[in-house]
């Protein structure tokens, strides 16, 4: 049911009209109903029964660890993992699969990456504690919802739960506001994509032989496509989730106006760097402070919790080494940020470098600096990594004017 | 702004947006992150 169909208008017209007029379980029942038919038209018989049963595992394990030790915690981490790698079929020495889901299978359904950081998300928080109280149709319908299941954004249980009964206002206002939004990702993803996208970076052009000029607008046109379809499609279940009173976070926030790449983070599929910062980089570096020796010492305790933080965001959005390159080079961009602001407030302290950052000119210097690195480093999220390492080299070549 | 004016912008834009999509609307796109 692709989201630009009649099919689709209906369905999420009835959505939209009927679910608000319930309450409590009969909400949460009606609301699965409708789920179930969504997804129906994405997995299928093949895919279902396996998205089923990952879900219930991670449900299980939810169960499982509450008030238990952390083995038991890690155990369940890991198996979730494993069946995770299993499933989505890892080929790290093949080629790219951006661009559309060509590895598709009925294990590697659509919407796994993103069931798999929820269901994490749930299970540690249900070790910890502060997940709240685990009913299973709440837990179907956070994973199940038409709005998230696909693409996210990756929403947290407990936000889900506080607002299963539609608390957001609806006035007219807020649904006129949410019709809006519908109709703006609409436009972004199914016109203005599109018409970005035959410019664009993409498999089997002939790299050595296109003016360098060319290959730097189609790696900003790669840029400017993959920000017009994934933020046109938060757009569209924003807003549809807005008219049935529930909030869904933001993932997007001009991140061409990026003054740093830590900051790019926040600005874009933010609910993603917000699971990130929360799943991987915060347990990682404390245990690294903690551990003694060189993890003890602070800048290489971030360090090293950084890179494997962007190495695992890069291989969660593809089974191909090249989403590995991404992720290492946005570490290793992220790094460099924490260095230098290590260095500049040793040399200038605080006060005087926000002074500085305040300069117009620093401020247009940093964002065209951090536009075009992230520009650059999509050449790995859009081709093999052969090829990404290719286009780079004719870049430095031509663009910038390096010898080769 | 008055509210009613607020509102008939609003409109305004959506009828827009909407004519943009039937005009130059594609039906076959495939999400990138789908495959994700």
């Amino acid at each position: 049911m692709a989201l630009n169909s009649w099919q689709f208008l209906l369905f999420a017209s009835a959505a939209v009209l009927i679910v608000p007029i319930f309450t409590g379980g009969a909400r949460a029942v009606v609301f699965l109903a409708f789920n179930a038919v969504f997804i129906w038209s994405y997995w299928g018989p093949e895919s279902l029964p396996y998205a089923v049963g990952y879900g219930l595992t991670g449900y299980l394990a939810a169960r499982l660890v509450q008030g238990r030790g952390t083995v038991v915690l890690v155990a369940s981490v890991a198996l979730l993992s494993i069946a995770f790698v299993y499933m989505r079929g890892y080929q790290l020495g093949g080629q790219a699969d951006a661009g559309g889901p060509g590895t598709a299978n009925a294990l590697a359904f659509v919407g796994l990456s993103f069931l798999f950081f929820k269901m994490i998300h749930v299970v540690v928080d249900s070790w910890s504690g502060t997940l709240g109280h685990l009913s299973i149709r709440h837990y179907a319908n956070y994973c199940l919802s038409f709005t998230t299941v696909l693409m996210g954004p990756i929403e947290r249980y407990q936000d889900f739960v506080a607002q299963s009964d539609g608390q957001a206002p609806r006035t007219f206002e807020v649904n006129l506001d949410g019709v809006n939004r519908v109709l703006r990702g609409l436009l972004k993803a199914f016109v203005l994509a599109p018409f970005v996208a035959p410019y664009a970076l993409k498999h089997g052009l002939p790299i050595e032989t296109l003016e360098g000029g060319d290959l730097l607008l189609r790696t900003y046109a790669f840029y400017a496509f993959l920000y017009l379809d994934f933020s046109g499609y938060c757009d569209i279940v924003i807003g549809i989730a807005s008219l049935m009173g529930h909030r869904l976070p933001e993932n997007f926030n001009f991140p061409f106006l990026s003054r740093n790449v830590s900051e790019y983070w926040l600005r874009v599929h933010r609910s993603l760097t917000l699971w990130l910062t929360d799943y991987i980089f915060t347990p990682t570096y404390r245990w690294a402070l903690g551990s003694g020796g060189l993890g003890a010492h602070g800048f290489l305790a971030l360090a090293g919790s950084l890179m494997l933080t962007m190495i695992v965001a890069g291989v969660w959005h593809g089974t191909t080494l090249n989403f590995a390159a991404f992720g290492l080079v946005h570490g290793a961009a992220l790094v460099a940020v924490r260095g230098y602001e290590h260095i500049m407030v040793a040399q200038l302290g605080r006060a005087r470098l926000r002074r500085f950052e305040e300069r117009p000119g620093v401020k247009i210097a940093a964002i065209f600096l951090t536009y075009n690195f992230t520009s650059l480093a999509y050449v790995f999220f859009a081709l093999d990594l052969d090829e990404g390492i290719r286009v780079l080299e004719r870049l430095a070549t031509t663009v910038g004017g390096l010898r080769s | 702004m008055t509210r009613g004016r607020r509102i008939a912008l609003k409109v305004a834009w959506m009828a827009a947006l909407l004519g943009m999509l039937v005009l130059f609307g594609q039906v076959r796109h495939v999400f990138i992150y789908q495959a994700f």
